[in-house]
């Protein structure tokens, strides 16, 4: 595979006896949109929570950009350019917009107690640099009219937006977004098929869990199938759709769950 | 955050404090707020700890003890000078924060609290206990703690002792207003919010907590310092659990959302008993009567309180303009 920029190999987490993932390999290669679906309990948010660093997996190997990054904590992983959104928003509530992706910087940023105390030249600097990239994060989410309210008064989907806006900020290499149409009608999940199709655009490879069939049809790359936290197939959308396997243990399931 | 200009209520308080002892002449009076000062450098510190990075203790009244202790112990016992006996007590407490907040603040809630509290208690033992450091029970009576001299002057007077403690505070105030709005008071703020999300974009929360921890155990030790110098006599009880209590009393009583209140909070618990000692029997009684009124009323505490007044009366004249414009 070309320029795989993450690559799981045999990644198991348990919850004591939870199986939550369990034996999972793949690849994502650079500039791709990479979907994992799989039913409610799959494992889905917990290999998130392993690649993002914020779980140690019980077994297993994870490489980034070809290092191994698999007992590193999230905040360096963060750092290395794993950014990820959550699957139950998880703005800074007590900030403004603005000040919400300025965080988003803190790894490309250095201003430490004792700098920040005494406001030295170079850290006011830093600071006004900060301020005119974040705003430049916001314009592109059409979110700059708003940079000064408090980030909890936006309505859901400007929270959503604002989300992303935080994660690009970060200046990922992977985006990991855990179900960014969850909640969202028709219409606004629409957007955010566009939406992540641009961020792919400007060079971030997309890893995305979602469970909006017709979204990840639409903008996948490659299409990933979790059970049970085992990898039951992997493949194109096309291939997925006529998997035997995964049209039995998936969607049949959902068909009588609904 | 930034554009917020911080130096004018900063200059607007600085008009205030300096000015202040013209008009309380009174020595007593003027000795009550030599102490709103000291304490105020500690609620500041707590404010960071609490208000900003959302983290609790109940063992601050230690990092306080701790100056006032390394300061009567240093000059007294060791006759070093008090400068550099207040920097070796912020040195001490600045390690025991650190060796105690590493492990603590991993906790959080009701298991931090429990901690701190724990840790407060071992060192009030401490000054009960080491005798032959400490004086015990008794307190440091092994010798006079010196008055403290800056530059030229012997910081003797209430006058004097007012404008040195004060003047610390307005130094440490305004590093402390840089720091609040600075990429590390983002960091601590988004740690309050959410640590997860914080550590997901990047911040070292674990450092941060322990970070904001020490420079609160230095803001209290640099106060317990000035305490030490000021009353010239330190015991054991005024740095015990109930010491801590007040302490975290007065940051939430002043409002957690701001250094600002930090000091107006320390200010009303001090102020208030003296004002209600007029009513005897029924201070208490009032003094608690009023604390719970501002909790259950004021929920941002009073510097909340004040700032939603301002709002009130600011929106009045706008809503007119409005009403001629249409
Ligand atoms: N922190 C945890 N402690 C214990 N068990 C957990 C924990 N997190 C997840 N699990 C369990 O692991 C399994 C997988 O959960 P996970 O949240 O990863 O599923 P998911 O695929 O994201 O589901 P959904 O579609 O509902 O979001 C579930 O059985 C869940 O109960
Ligand atoms: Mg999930």
């Amino acid at each position: 595979m070309a320029d795989p920029i993450l690559e799981l190999k045999d990644v198991c987490r348990f919850f004591g006896g939870v199986r939550a993932v369990d034996g999972v390999s793949f690849c994502v290669s650079k500039g791709q949109i990479k979907s994992i679906i799989g039913p409610n309990g799959a494992g889905k948010t917990t290999l998130f929570n392993v690649i993002a660093g914020n779980m140690k997996p019980t077994k297993g190997n994870i490489r980034l950009q070809n290092r191994n990054v698999t007992m590193l904590p999230d905040y360096k992983m963060a750092s290395l350019g794993v950014t990820r959104t959550f699957q139950t928003i998880k703005i800074f509530s007590n900030m403004t917009v603005l000040e919400n992706v300025m965080i988003a910087r803190h790894p490309r940023s250095r201003a430490g107690f004792f700098s920040a105390a005494f406001r030295f030249p170079w850290m006011r600097r830093e600071e006004t640099s900060l301020i005119r990239e974040s705003r430049k994060y916001l314009e592109f989410f059409d979110l700059l009219g708003k940079a000064d309210h408090p980030a909890h008064t936006l309505p859901f989907k400007e929270q959503r937006l604002l989300e992303f806006a935080r994660a690009l900020a970060n200046e990922p290499v992977i985006l990991l977004a855990d179900e960014p149409a969850a909640g969202l009608n028709t219409r606004e999940t629409k957007d955010i098929a566009a939406l992540i199709k641009r961020i792919r655009d400007t060079g971030v490879t997309v890893l995305l869990v979602e469970h909006d069939m017709s979204l990840v049809m639409d903008i996948s790359d490659e299409i990933l199938v979790l059970d049970f936290g085992k990898k039951i197939a992997e493949g194109t959308p096309e291939h997925i759709r006529k998997n035997d396997e995964v049209i039995a243990v998936y969607l049949g399931r959902r068909a009588e769950g609904a | 955050m930034m554009k917020r200009n911080i130096y004018i209520p900063y200059a607007v308080f600085l008009m205030i404090v300096l000015l202040a002892p013209m008009f309380v002449k009174n020595p007593y009076y003027l000795g009550v707020l030599v102490q709103v000062g000291i304490f105020s450098l500690v609620t500041m510190g707590l404010s960071l700890l609490m208000g900003y990075a959302g983290q609790i203790s109940l063992g601050h009244a230690a990092f306080f003890g701790m100056g006032a202790y390394a300061s009567a112990i240093l000059t007294g016992t060791c006759h070093w000078s008090p400068w550099l006996a207040m920097g070796a007590g912020m040195l001490i407490t600045a390690c025991v924060a650190w060796f105690v907040g590493t492990p603590s603040l991993k906790l959080k809630g009701h298991y931090l609290a429990m901690a701190t509290l724990g840790f407060g208690l071992i060192v009030n033992i401490f000054f009960l206990a080491e005798v032959d450091l400490t004086g015990g029970p008794s307190g440091y009576t092994f010798a006079r703690i010196p008055h403290i001299t800056f530059i030229k002057w012997t910081i003797k007077s209430e006058t004097s002792s007012y404008y040195f403690v004060w003047g610390i505070l307005l130094v440490i105030l305004l590093l402390t207003l840089h720091i609040i709005h600075s990429r590390v008071g983002r960091a601590l703020r988004s740690i309050h919010a959410d640590e997860e999300a914080a550590r997901a974009m990047g911040v070292n929360t674990a450092q941060y907590k322990v970070g904001i921890f020490i420079l609160s155990g230095i803001y209290a030790s640099l106060a317990g310092s000035l305490y030490a110098h000021y009353i010239r006599f330190v015991a054991p009880d005024p740095f015990g659990l109930m010491e801590s209590v007040l302490l975290v009393t007065m940051v939430i009583v002043g409002g957690m959302g701001s250094i600002w209140g930090a000091i107006a909070g320390a200010a009303l618990l001090i102020i208030l008993p003296e004002a209600l000692r007029f009513f005897q029997d029924y201070n208490i009684l009032i003094y608690g009567a009023i604390l719970l009124f501002i909790m259950l009323f004021l929920p941002g505490g009073i510097f909340g309180g004040s700032q939603m007044l301002w709002l009130l009366i600011r929106k009045i004249p706008g809503r007119r303009q409005e009403a001629k414009d249409g």
